[in-house]
């Protein structure tokens, strides 16, 4: 099929897809109405029964913490899959010369002087934004996501050589195992104490305090772990990815 | 135009499905469906939305105080973190197909078995 035909196809299709959807869409409720029965419940009854004041922390990781576990696996899968593509067959054979790749890559003095500076902030920053989940905005995949770019900050300022020396594959995929065994961890004690898997097992303490709304920020917690470790994960394998072809291509 | 954040949804999603079916390069494809992706975050927290709510962040707020629908965004937020590994698994992909074949044009891709009959 040719570039042509396989456009002409979607254009016709689309037409007719378009139609139904802008129909469907016209019938939605008008913008601004918002009047979902989960809103309504969660608004009057989620401070008093999680005691976390964070909604969307509340939502996930104490309403449908279950439905959450099964994204963080969704997360876990693809940083595997990843690895299975990008890590090389040959384990025995590191590029002992590390001086061949050329540092034509030398960052700007700017840039380094920022991200040195910053780094320590943002990985703070992220572990905040991580065990703060039941209070304030945040939680697990922001602030996984946060720290992961703190991590990255590290190969920006100071290049592929001192990011493989601080982050060694092994502490990630210590970060990533830990979080994805913490939150099924905390399920399972649930459990052991005769109560459904992630049901709250905790006390739930006094609302607004740090210790309290029970597993929420303990769940929070391991999907940090987990989001950052993935991410470092990503990043490990990109970089030594770029690394080795750029070895390869030179003569 | 009380209906213009369900439009934008949708126009995001046949933007991004055209740049599918017309990509000529795999990475561009990649991006095409994260800009499919992003339409259901608009559609998600347009329907959640409801004038003058607060955000769902009880802190400094009266617990009773009236807030837009915190299930849509919790759904969102979840979804931007996992999107971003899986399109980085659809990357990983792009970068093996282009060590594998030399390119990275769908249309000039060729079944696995019979490349490994013509030397390179």
């Amino acid at each position: 099929m040719t570039h042509r035909i396989r456009v002409i196809a979607f254009l016709a299709a689309a037409a007719v897809a378009a139609v139904l959807l802008l129909r469907g869409l016209g019938g939605m409720p008008e913008f601004g109405a918002g009047h979902s029965p989960y809103r309504q419940y969660l608004n009057e009854h989620a401070v008093a029964e999680t005691h976390a004041t964070d909604l969307p922390s509340a939502v996930n990781f104490s309403y449908r913490a279950l439905d959450t576990l099964g994204e963080e696996y969704i997360l876990f899968a693809s940083v595997a899959g990843v690895a299975v593509l990008l890590r090389e067959p040959h384990r025995g054979k590191k590029p002992a010369k590390k001086a061949r790749v050329p540092d034509d890559c030398c960052p700007e003095e700017a840039v380094v002087a920022v991200s040195r500076a910053v780094v320590t902030v943002v990985i703070v920053f992220g572990f905040y934004v991580t065990i703060h989940a039941h209070l304030t905005p945040g939680g697990g995949f922001q602030g996984g996501a946060i720290l992961g770019t703190g991590i990255l900050l590290i190969y920006l300022a100071d290049g592929h050589e001192a990011f493989a020396q601080a982050i060694h594959p092994s502490l990630v995929h210590a970060l990533e195992a830990a979080g994805a065994a913490g939150y099924v961890s905390l399920g399972l004690a649930a459990m052991l104490g005769g109560k459904a898997f992630l049901e709250n097992i905790l006390p739930l303490g006094e609302t607004g305090q740090f210790f309290s709304a029970g597993i929420v920020p303990l769940i929070s917690l391991a999907v940090g772990l987990e989001v950052s470790g993935g991410f470092s994960s990503l990043f490990v394998d990109f970089i030594s990815e770029l690394h080795r072809s750029s070895e390869e291509s030179e003569p | 135009m009380t209906h213009l954040a369900y439009g934008v949804a949708a126009w995001l999603l046949f933007v991004g499905l055209y740049g599918i079916v017309s990509s000529r390069n795999l990475i561009h494809m990649v991006i095409c469906l994260t800009v499919v992706q992003r339409s259901t975050y608009v559609l998600l927290i347009a329907v959640g939305y409801r004038s003058g709510a607060h955000a769902p962040v009880l802190a400094d707020l009266p617990h009773d105080a009236f807030v837009v629908d915190p299930v849509v965004q919790a759904l969102a937020l979840t979804d931007i973190v996992v999107g971003a590994t899986t399109t980085a698994l659809l990357l990983a992909m792009a970068v093996r197909v282009h060590k594998l074949q030399g390119t990275l044009d769908p249309s000039k891709l060729r079944p696995l078995h019979n490349r490994k009959r013509k030397p390179r």
